[in-house]
């Protein structure tokens, strides 16, 4: 399933090279979760800075798009394209000073309007225990070594194949496997001793 | 049948492999027929399940606007391309930045002229054929195009004399730029474009300009960005200038766009 994955997205990204708008919004609803959370992390988690990031990265493709030639992995290419841009991205944050215009109210406070939402939220017991879920995945990921993290991120949440991610980090897959395997058990372990988990 | 309990069962690396999906068919088919008779591979692959469903938990959805936001970013980006395009065949040199008046209305003094000129019209509302005047990054007058006139009252300021304000625009104002090039490129008409007289506006010229005009186009890295203005923007004015030094002691006010 992973294959036909790539196949697709690697098909999107030759028709949308040669014009095809509707193409390239497919691809952008395909890809667009994997970019926000890999633009959040480079964030450190702020939502609007990751929004901002992810619509630079989109444009970033869509510049680069005449020069997919579909003989590497659109996944490895896109996951170029991120980079480039977190990078980009730090190297101006440090020469701007930027202030934001808000739409202040009467009383002075933030006048963003809530909007209702049709309540289709988990129980605040099931929120609470995701959330606590998630806080101690990042927590043991935090214990890991970056090398091993980086990978486990690169392949359990960016969903990147091993192939990918050789492509990627520059090594060969037995490399990427093994390093895999290790980072696993490690994280595992971590897991288990952090709240029972498995 | 026989069921296996064997803790250091062979299969179980294969077990992961085939959890994730990357086995051959005929390698998937023998670990399934493999996993209804080895307890053990069976809470291997259950962990490894949760394991997997664990991790990509800790992704986040995108946030709801934020598609919509990415494709019109995507096509601002695609029509400012076109419209630089079309530029330089009537226009050399073209420098990197390009700045379009999109508002209503933008008023230019020029000597003793006041040219008071809606939203993508020429001053008698018919289209024009002169170019945009074209300006750097540093707010230097480019070479206009014949018939176009120049803005020879407006000395550019030093350095020292402009307070710097950095924004972001609203959707609104992308939409509104959006607009903007749709009708440069689509109408296949050259309108004639004015610098943002925000560039050099004096501090009591953007006050007035933001009191009176629906939207001002302000120089941008981003070319061709435009937002609302209105008395919040005089309101958003006034409490930066605690945080952005000179804005109310300002020659000249340079807004740009982030």
């Amino acid at each position: 399933m992973d294959g036909e994955r790539r196949d697709k997205l690697t098909l999107l990204a030759l028709n949308a090279a040669s014009g095809d708008e509707g193409a390239f919004e497919e691809l952008v609803y395909a890809t667009e979760r994997t970019v926000y959370n890999m633009a959040l992390r480079a964030c450190g988690g702020d939502e609007h800075d990751a929004a901002d990031l992810s619509q630079d990265i989109y444009i970033k493709l869509w510049r680069s798009l005449a020069s997919f030639r579909g003989e590497s992995s659109f996944n490895t290419w896109l996951f170029r394209i991120v980079q480039n841009a977190a990078a980009d991205r730090g190297r101006k944050a440090a020469k701007n000073r930027t202030v934001s215009l808000t739409v202040e109210g009467e009383d002075g406070e933030d006048g963003r309007d809530e909007m209702d939402i049709e309540d289709t939220a988990p129980t605040p017991e099931a929120s609470l225990m995701e959330s606590e879920t998630n806080a101690d995945v990042m927590r043991a990921l935090d214990k890991l070594t970056e090398n091993h993290r980086e990978i486990v991120i690169l392949r359990y949440m960016d969903g990147f194949s091993v192939t990918e991610i050789s492509e990627i980090l520059n090594i060969d897959e037995g490399t990427v496997k093994s390093r895999l395997f290790r980072a696993r058990e490690k994280l595992k372990n971590l897991l288990e001793k952090g709240n029972g988990f498995g | 049948m026989e069921t296996l309990n064997n803790k250091n069962c062979e299969f179980k690396d294969n077990v992961i492999d085939y959890c994730e999906g990357l086995l051959a068919d005929e390698d998937a088919r023998t670990i399934e027929a493999h996993l209804d008779i080895c307890n053990e591979c069976k809470e291997t692959l259950r962990d490894h399940k949760a394991f997997c469903e664990a991790l990509e938990a800790c992704n986040t959805d995108i946030p709801a606007e934020l598609h919509e936001s990415i494709m019109r970013a995507v096509k601002r980006e695609s029509l400012r391309t076109r419209f630089l395009r079309a530029a330089k065949r009537y226009a050399a040199p073209v420098a990197a930045a390009i700045l379009l008046i999109v508002a209503v209305p933008a008023v230019i003094k020029n000597g003793a002229n006041e040219v008071d000129t809606p939203a993508h019209y020429s001053a008698n509302g018919d289209s024009v054929t002169e170019i945009a005047m074209v300006v750097d990054g540093k707010g230097r007058l480019g070479e206009p195009t014949e018939g176009v006139k120049t803005e020879e009252d407006h000395e550019i300021a030093p350095a020292d004399t402009w307070a710097d304000i950095v924004v972001e625009p609203s959707a609104e104002a992308q939409d509104a730029t959006l607009e903007a090039y749709q009708y440069v490129v689509e109408s296949g008409e050259v309108v004639t474009c004015y610098l943002c007289p925000i560039v050099w506006a004096s501090a009591d010229e953007v006050k007035t300009l933001a009191q009176n005009y629906a939207a001002l186009v302000v120089q941008s890295d981003d070319i061709g960005a435009v937002f609302k203005t209105d008395r919040e923007l005089l309101k958003a004015l006034a409490k930066l200038g605690q945080d952005v030094p000179n804005v109310d002691r300002a020659d000249f006010i340079r807004v740009s766009v982030k």
